[in-house]
Formats: structure tokens, C-alpha cells, sequence
């Protein structure tokens, strides 16, 4: 099993209560799949995409991410397993501004201690791969939006990602450009990259194998 | 008026920016307030005499080196030269009061009659001395300080007429000079009256001698004679001296130049420093206001909307700036009212005029001025900058809009300007403390611990002649050797380092004398234990013993740097010296001593001589106690003593050697002090900068930061990504700093002992300072960085 939640909860002190955002969550993914979570707002989409990612530590229950206990690795060790397992893409791309294409692309591998001469070469690759190579000069703000998102889907699968997160990739591109990301997706998921997104989107929830229907912090349907 | 109600108001919405703002400048404007007022009192504001701008100082050189006057040349400038309106030689001295309470020694000036006239200068009461006054013979007079006639005669409006005694002699009160005259000023203590030279029995027997060389002279230029044609036509008359030896000239310079000479480029240097803090001030207070800016962008746009042109804005922001500038001009003349206070109370007691500088007009007018300039200085870059602003772009921008790329190359460099800046100051201050901390591992050459030292001056009314001058000494040696705590006692004519020293002309026997050079060197009259109670070493021969008293041959011992000038290669013992006082034959030389430093630490060792006191008996008498008591209680001792030995004889200084030796380092210590704490202060003002530039930049790049931890980045990644920025803005400015440093040090050279200007040990060891500091002062937001919470960071998209 590649994920597998166990009664996870989230919540917030509120007034003299909690604020839960997720309740007894039970989920389990396994290697390969293709994954959409779907939900109204404030059902807890993102907020289960960030406790996947290991950006968010604050939650109970237990977490293993290749049979390894999440719940019990220290800050460092969750980095570590997620820097070399997990590939993350923003709704907003989230490119940095002041870099170019080509040195947004670097950025994960320069935390992953890649040298130097293999970055180069696995930049070359992805660039190549995602028929950017013309673009690798130019700063975000020079590309449509299609086009940051294609940087930012490259920039999770530089690192050779078992599991890519997307928080609803194509929520600020029109539908073609969604489209070609959708596309891209399911490419690399039958390359056999686990793909798991939030979206509000039938459409792109089709491109998929499976759905889990999230409500007010509880799984409603799987 | 309209903006500037609007800028006040703005201010009050931010009073905790508003105050830092005004606390920096306050700092900035304070120090520079009251440097001025040091530089404006000393250097810059005219004498408070009349012609003050033909005053001049006329000074014998002799083999180009300044030297002092003699009496007789003086009257011969005097009945020959035509340049000058007047002409008057002064010196300083002390004298013992009696008969008014108990006796005082006073600070005198001895001056010819036309000294005062010269000044314009005249007496509250009484007159001034007239030609008569100053002859052999003639009644004795005297003018007396507005201080001492307050003091020691209760301002008896009747004082002219009446008689005092002064060492013995009796003399005619005068004239009482007004409060706020003082002349001169390069004394220690100002003089609490005036004497002709006739009427001192100290100066009238050295008046007679061509040789005695003991007075300054000062002048009043005819209107139009340029001082080269005054300094020509007093050459010429020295030039005609017969019978002496030595190339005499005679050196014509503003009188205000003479007198602040030696301190003008260390008070130069400290206005050039407090000048670079007010700068770094002023870069600081751009980059807060730019930030801020940033953040009022939104309302610059709205502005600019609405119709308001760039000039308009400008303007608004131009206001704001000066606004705070004036109120933090106004909190640092209040604080420099302090600063000054402090600054005089612990300068170098010698600079002239230093102790009647206060906050005055100029001072505030300057105050006034340099707050509108920083106020424009520090508003000018935000306010070019903002108004640049187009509504558009800053109403679209949302939460992004103080990311501008521009602004922030702005504030960058304004902080590389500071760590520059900082550089040149930090350096300057560590060379000054460098070359103090080497002058104070000098070695004076004898022992200052646990010593205490009185300085008398024996009246010549009463101690006629030798042997009067033999008996007290003897008594005074005899008793402070029996005073409690006290192992050991000493007698001397004076001390090295004390500020008072006897020089002598000599001749050796079997050396030629050149005509041109005149060989001369410091004189001291010493007790037999001279050497063992200073801790002076004996390098060749013997010391002295009470043997070699005034029936015995007269004997001569001298110090090593004496030694090496005249017998190179031979030994000195047994060789025989004349010196140029009570010429009774030569001297034998019967030992060698180690040097001590005359004048001051830095000096390299001058020719020094011994006698006895016993064989050369003087006026001058300094007893030195080496004690184990507290140095208050041994000064006690030593004043009861004198009074039981001869009441009527004041005490003079009483001192200790190590105030001796830390007095003539008080100058160099001061300006390390100041330009140290100048340089501390750039330091902070600098780090501040740095500080808020990467506090801002932290809170500007939070999404940035988010990202990179999303994507993998460690908090040592994040750090390192915020401390490399500082890092390269340290570095840079570093650099830029360096150049300047090693440029703007060479002016310190003079200053500088026992290194260069360009040491390498003090510029690596502040560029390392000074980057510490700078990744300090990262290191908060660097901090701060890493808890970046990357969800949050990303959804305040």
C-alpha cells in the first residue's frame, strides 16, 4: 500500500470547542492509482492534500506512506521521505518569480543534494520531455498560464516522484490548457506515477480511477 | 499646511516607525550637533579679540624646529619691525599667594605691557600695564582674574590700590580683567592673574639672558602687511643677532592656527566621522520610509487616481520626511546639550577654548539646517521612488504589491551604502585604538605605580640663594621619606611627563661645536635616590651618592639616547660636559641610565642629563613618594608636611605618575574614544539597516520561502538562502568600503603610532567584525524564515 490513513481528524480550537476539518478519515491508496477528491468548499479537500504531502504535521491518527509511520517520523524524516517520493502542483503554479524556467526546475533537485552535472542533465531531460526547451530562459511572468502550470507539472516530476499531489491543477487555466494537463496526467500515470488531485471538476475527475467524495471533513463516498 | 497636517497625522498612525525614525535621526543630528559645537567653539569661531583677523602667533625657529622666544630678541622685534601694530611675548607660570587665607599656588601669565592692548582687552576696573611696569625696579603689579578677585577678594569693588604678596613680594593690584576674558588659552588651568616679566623674579633673571629662550610671542598685523612680509623682516632681525648659536628664524602664523594646531585634525577627523553616522542616519531612515512606503503603496495609487501628479506626491512624502527630520532634529539639539556637557568634561584639558563651548545659536542654527537636510536627504529616494507608483499596477497587485523589484534594489543598496560607510569608520576607530592600545604598552621608562608627586615653586623673594634652595629641599626629602606609607622618597627639579621640564645647551669637551646646531637637552637637579625611586636603571657606571654634594666636583650623569648621540662607540664614563647653567666648568660624567620619555609615550628618547640637586640647587622642586597608601591620603600627607616645613609655601600639583603618563595620552585616548563610539554607533545604525531590509525581505518572500519548502527546502536551506543575501549585501558593501577605507585612513597617518594606516591586522580584523555583526543582524529573519509555515504562506495567495 502506497498510503494508507487511519483515523485521521483535524481540527481547531473554536471558542471553547474544536472546528474539525476532517473526521476519521480511513482512506488507502495503492501504487499506480489515479485519485481525485472532490468535495464542496471547506469539505477539506486541500487540507487532506497537505497531510499527503507532509506539509502539515498538526493532525491525529496514523499515516503510513509506504509502510512507513508518519504519525511517528520527526520533522526532518518526513521531509526526507517526502522530498524523494512526492511531487507537489499548485492551482496557482507557484513558479518563482525571480528565477527562470530553467532554475525553477533546478530548485527541487538543489534540495536533494542532485550534483550539479546530473541536474543539468535532468533538467535537460524534463525540459525535453515536456517540449519547454524554448522557454528555459524566460521568468514566469513571461509565459501564459498554461504554460507555468506545464513548468510547475514538470517541476513535481523532475525528482522521479512515486506519487505526484495536484490542488486543483487546472482551476485558474482555461479548458484547453486543462486539458493538455489532464493529458499529461494520465501519461504519467500510466507510466506509473500515483497521481492523487483535488478538484472541483467532473471532467478532470474522469481522467482517473478512482474518486473519494469529501463533506464537511468526513469520507461521504470512495 | 494642508500636507503637512497630513504628514503629522500620518506620522501619529504609525507612532512606533515614527518614533524609531526620530530616534535614529535624533542620534544622527545630536552627535553631529555637538561635534560642531566642539569643532565651531575651537576651530572655527573667530578670537574673542579685537583685530582677531591680524592676530597673529610669532614663533623662533631654530634649525627649522619651533622654539621659544628670548626676551632680548623679543625687544629687538619690538624697536625694529615695521609690520606690526603691536607686538607682545607672554608664558605661563605659577605663582604662591599669601596673606589672602591660606597660601595658593595660582596659574599665572607673565606678559609684556603691550599683551593686553594688543587683545583689546580692558580691565572691568582699574587699567592695564603701562611701558613703566615692566622696568627693572618699578613697583611690582599685577592684574587679576575676574574669577580669583570673586573668590579670594569677594569682589571688593576697591581692590585697585591694594597690595598682595606673591612669592614673597609684595604687589599693587591694578586693574580686575572682565569674566569673560582668558588668555591664553593653551593652558592647563586659565590664569588667575597677569604679571609684567620685570615683576616676576622667575622671568625678569632669564630676561636678561639671549639664551633663554622661555616666551610666545604674539602680534597685530598693520592692516594690509601680509604675514610673509612681517615673517621676512623678523628674520632679517634675528638674522643680525650676534653671539649665539643655532640658525635662527622666526615663523608668522594666524594666532588661531598656533593655538588649535595640534588638535585641528583630530577635531577634523571626529566631524568627518559623526558626518558619517548622520549619512548612514540618513540611508537608514530612507530604507524605513521606503518599506513603509511599500506598505502604503495602495494609498499612493488611490492618490494617484484620484489625480494627484507625481510632483504632488513627492511633495506629500517630502513633507513626512522633513516633518520627522525636524523632530528628530529638535530631540538631538536637546540631546547634544548633554553630549556637549560630556564631550568637555572628559576632552583633553589643553584644547583651547574647549571649556566655554556650549549649545549656542550657531550650534542650533546648525542643528536647524542639517535636519532639513536629512530630512530631504533621507525623504528624497522614497519619495522618487513612490511617486513613481501607477494606479493600476498597485490596486491590481493585491497582497504582492510592496514586491517591487526596483524598491527593493533600492533598499539593498542603500544598506551597502551603510555597511560602506560603516567600513571606513569601523577601521578609522580600530586603527586610533590600535595605535592607543600600542602608545599605553609603552614603557615610560620608569615605574608609575603607587608614586605621588608635588610640584613646588620656591619664591625667590625668600630662597635667595642656593643653599636656601639646598636646606628646603633637603628637609622636604628628609621628612617624605619618614611620612607614613611612604618606601621611598625622591627630589627632582621636575618629572618627566609632567608637563614642566628644564632644557639646558651643553657643549662636549673633545666634540667641536657645530656653530649651526645647538645641543641641548632636558636638565634634571635629583636627589641621590632619584633613580632607585622612579625605577630608572643604572646601564653603565654609578648612580649618585650623597657624597657628590656642593663641596665635591660636579658630576653629570645621562641617559643612553645622550650616550649614543655622543660616544657611539666609546664609553662615556669619565667624559666631561658643560652645560649651560651656573657655568662653573665641566662636568665629569659618572654614570649611564636608561631613557624615559620626556614629553609624551610617542616620542622617540631625547638627550637627557642628571645633576645633584645639591650641585645645581633650582626654584623648580618636585618631591616624589613611592607609598602604599591610597594616592588621596598620601597628597594629604604631602600638603601637611610642606605646611610644616614652610607655611607660606603652597603646594603645587600633586599627582600621580600614572596621571602623568595617562595625561599625555589623553588627546589620542579621546579621539579613539570618540571616533570608537562613532564607529560603534555606524556599526548598529548599519546592522539596523541590514536588519529591516531582510525583515522585509522575509515578510515580502514568504510565498517564495512557502514554495521552496514545499518543493523540499530545509530550514538550514531557507536560512542559508536569506543569510546569503545579507551575506552578499555585506560583502559588497565591504568591498566599496575597503577602498574607501584605505583611502580616507591615510589622513590619520599622523595620529597613528606603532602602525600604519594601512594595517593589515586591523582591516582583516574589522571586515570581520563588521560581516559578524552583519550575519547577526540577519540572523533573526533568517530565523523567522524558517517558520514559515508553507500552507499558510501559499493560501494567503
Amino acid at each position: 500500500m502506497l498510503v494508507s490513513l487511519r483515523n485521521v481528524e483535524k481540527s481547531y480550537p473554536h471558542g471553547v470547542g474544536r472546528t474539525y476539518v476532517l473526521r476519521r478519515l480511513n482512506v488507502d491508496i495503492k501504487e499506480g492509482e489515479f485519485v481525485s477528491i472532490m468535495g464542496p468548499s471547506g469539505a477539506g479537500k486541500s487540507t487532506l492534500l497537505h497531510i499527503l504531502g507532509m506539509h502539515d504535521s498538526a493532525w491525529s491518527g496514523e499515516y503510513y506512506f509506504m509502510d512507513q509511520p508518519v504519525h511517528r517520523l520527526n520533522p526532518k524524516q518526513r521531509s526526507e521521505l517526502h522530498k524523494k517520493h512526492i511531487g507537489f502542483v499548485f492551482q496557482s503554479y507557484h513558479l518563482l518569480d525571480n528565477l527562470t524556467v530553467y532554475e525553477n526546475l533546478e530548485i527541487p533537485l538543489s534540495y536533494r543534494n542532485v550534483s550539479r552535472k546530473d541536474r543539468q542533465s535532468m533538467v535537460a531531460d524534463i525540459l525535453d520531455r515536456f517540449s519547454i526547451v524554448g522557454k528555459k530562459d524566460l521568468y514566469p511572468n513571461q509565459l501564459s498560464g498554461g504554460q507555468q502550470q506545464l513548468v510547475g507539472v514538470a517541476r513535481a516530476v523532475i525528482a522521479n516522484p512515486q506519487v505526484i499531489l495536484a490542488d486543483e491543477p487546472t482551476g485558474n487555466l482555461h479548458s484547453a490548457q486543462g486539458k493538455e494537463i489532464m493529458e499529461l496526467f494520465r501519461s504519467l500515470n500510466e507510466a506509473g506515477t500515483t497521481i492523487v488531485q483535488v478538484t472541483h471538476s467532473e471532467v478532470n475527475a474522469s481522467y482517473g480511477t478512482r474518486i473519494i467524495q469529501l463533506r464537511d471533513g468526513w469520507v461521504v463516498d470512495d | 499646511m494642508a500636507d503637512l497636517r497630513q504628514a503629522l497625522r500620518v506620522l501619529l498612525k504609525a507612532p512606533g516607525f515614527s518614533i524609531l525614525i526620530v530616534a535614529v535621526l535624533a542620534l544622527g543630528i545630536g552627535a553631529n550637533t555637538a561635534i560642531f559645537s566642539i569643532v565651531n567653539g575651537v576651530l572655527l569661531k573667530p578670537l574673542p579679540f579685537a583685530h582677531a583677523d591680524r592676530l597673529v602667533a610669532v614663533q623662533t625657529t631654530v634649525k627649522n624646529e619651533p622654539d621659544d622666544t628670548s626676551y632680548l630678541d623679543f625687544q629687538d622685534w619690538r624697536a625694529q619691525a615695521k609690520s606690526f601694530d603691536a607686538l607682545a611675548v607672554y608664558t605661563t607660570a605659577a605663582i604662591t599667594m599669601t596673606g589672602v587665607g591660606d597660601a595658593q599656588s595660582l596659574p599665572i601669565a607673565i606678559v609684556t605691557p603691550d599683551l593686553l592692548p594688543s587683545l583689546g582687552a580692558t580691565p572691568t576696573i582699574g587699567r592695564v600695564f603701562s611701558q613703566d611696569d615692566d622696568k627693572k625696579g618699578a613697583t611690582r603689579t599685577t592684574i587679576l582674574a575676574s574669577s580669583l578677585w570673586a573668590s579670594r577678594f569677594g569682589s571688593d569693588p576697591n581692590i585697585v590700590g591694594r597690595s598682595i604678596t606673591l612669592d614673597g613680594d609684595p604687589f599693587t593690584v591694578i586693574g580686575v580683567m572682565p569674566a569673560a576674558f582668558e588668555f591664553p588659552f593653551d593652558a592647563e588651568d586659565p590664569p588667575q592673574m597677569w604679571l609684567p616679566v620685570n615683576a616676576s623674579r622667575f622671568a625678569s633673571q632669564w630676561a636678561s639672558q639671549r639664551n633663554a629662550s622661555f616666551l610666545k610671542g604674539i602680534g597685530v598685523l598693520k592692516p594690509g602687511v601680509a604675514r610673509g612680509t612681517a615673517e621676512a623682516e623678523l628674520a632679517t632681525i634675528e638674522s643680525h643677532i650676534k653671539d649665539r648659536t643655532g640658525s635662527h628664524s622666526v615663523l608668522v602664523r594666524p594666532l588661531q592656527d598656533a593655538l588649535v594646531k595640534d588638535y585641528r585634525l583630530g577635531l577634523l577627523v571626529l566631524l568627518g566621522a559623526v558626518g558619517a553616522v548622520l549619512l548612514i542616519a540618513c540611508a537608514n531612515v530612507a530604507n524605513l520610509l521606503l518599506a513603509r512606503g511599500s506598505v502604503r503603496r495602495r494609498e499612493i495609487a488611490v492618490r494617484v487616481a484620484l489625480g494627484a501628479s507625481r510632483g504632488r506626491i513627492a511633495r506629500q512624502l517630502l513633507v513626512e520626511s522633513v516633518a520627522l527630520a525636524t523632530i528628530g532634529g529638535i530631540a538631538g539639539a536637546m540631546l547634544s546639550l548633554w553630549t556637549i556637557d560630556l564631550l568637555v568634561r572628559f576632552s583633553p584639558l589643553q584644547v583651547p577654548r574647549l571649556h566655554n563651548v556650549h549649545l549656542d545659536g550657531a550650534a542650533l542654527a546648525f542643528a536647524a539646517l542639517v535636519s532639513i537636510a536629512t530630512g530631504v536627504l533621507s525623504g528624497l529616494v522614497p519619495a522618487f521612488q513612490l511617486s513613481k507608483a501607477r494606479s493600476g499596477d498597485a490596486l491590481k497587485d493585491g497582497e504582492r504589491a510592496g514586491s517591487n523589484a526596483r524598491g527593493a534594489r533600492t533598499r539593498q543598496t542603500l544598506v551597502v551604502a551603510e555597511v560602506a560607510i560603516s567600513l571606513v569608520l569601523l577601521t578609522a576607530a580600530g586603527l586610533l585604538v590600535r595605535s592607543l592600545v600600542a602608545l599605553q604598552h609603552v614603557s615610560p621608562g620608569f615605574a608609575t605605580e603607587r608614586a605621588v608627586a608635588m610640584q613646588l615653586l620656591l619664591p625667590q623673594s625668600r630662597y635667595t640663594n642656593g643653599d636656601a634652595m639646598r636646606a628646603f629641599a633637603t628637609r622636604l626629602h628628609d621628612e617624605a621619606r619618614t611620612l607614613p606609607g611612604v618606601t621611598a622618597a625622591a627630589i627632582s627639579t621636575t618629572l618627566p611627563m609632567s608637563g614642566s621640564d628644564i632644557g639646558l645647551g651643553y657643549t662636549v669637551e673633545g666634540q667641536p661645536a657645530d656653530p649651526s646646531v645647538r645641543l641641548s637637552a632636558a636638565y634634571f637637579a635629583i636627589s641621590a635616590d632619584y633613580f632607585s625611586t622612579l625605577g630608572i636603571p643604572l646601564i653603565k657606571g654609578r648612580a649618585f651618592t650623597d657624597r657628590d654634594n656642593n663641596a665635591a666636583p660636579n658630576v653629570l650623569i645621562i641617559n643612553q639616547a645622550m650616550a649614543a648621540k655622543h660616544w657611539p662607540n666609546a664609553n662615556p664614563i669619565g667624559k666631561r660636559v658643560t652645560i649651560g647653567y651656573n657655568d662653573t666648568g665641566p662636568r665629569e660624567i659618572v654614570g649611564v641610565v636608561g631613557d624615559v620619555k620626556q614629553g609624551d609615550l610617542a616620542e622617540k628618547s631625547v638627550p637627557q642629563m642628571y645633576g645633584t640637586f645639591a650641585q645645581t640647587p633650582w626654584p623648580f622642586v618636585t618631591a616624589v613618594v613611592r607609598t602604599t597608601n591610597a594616592p588621596e591620603s598620601a597628597a594629604a600627607s604631602l600638603r601637611t608636611m610642606l605646611a610644616r616645613i614652610d607655611p607660606q609655601q603652597a603646594a603645587g600639583e600633586i599627582k600621580t605618575l600614572d596621571q602623568y603618563v595617562s595625561r599625555s595620552i589623553a588627546t589620542p585616548r579621546f579621539t579613539a574614544l570618540l571616533v570608537g563610539a562613532f564607529a560603534t554607533l555606524a556599526l548598529l545604525l548599519a546592522a539596523l539597516g541590514l536588519f529591516s531590509v531582510m525583515a522585509y525581505s522575509v515578510a515580502q518572500r514568504r510565498r517564495e520561502i512557502g514554495i521552496r519548502m514545499a518543493l523540499g527546502a530545509q530550514p538550514t536551506d531557507v536560512r542559508a538562502l536569506v543569510l546569503r543575501q545579507a551575506l552578499t549585501m555585506g560583502v559588497v558593501g565591504l568591498a566599496i568600503g575597503l577602498a574607501g577605507a584605505f583611502a580616507a585612513t591615510q589622513i590619520l597617518d599622523s595620529l597613528l603610532f606603532g602602525i600604519t594606516a594601512h594595517d593589515p591586522a586591523t582591516f582583516t580584523s574589522v571586515c570581520g567584525v563588521l560581516l559578524t555583526v552583519m550575519l547577526l543582524a540577519a540572523y533573526l529573519p533568517a530565523r523567522r524564515a524558517t517558520r514559515v509555515d508553507p500552507i499558510i504562506a501559499l493560501r494567503t495567495e
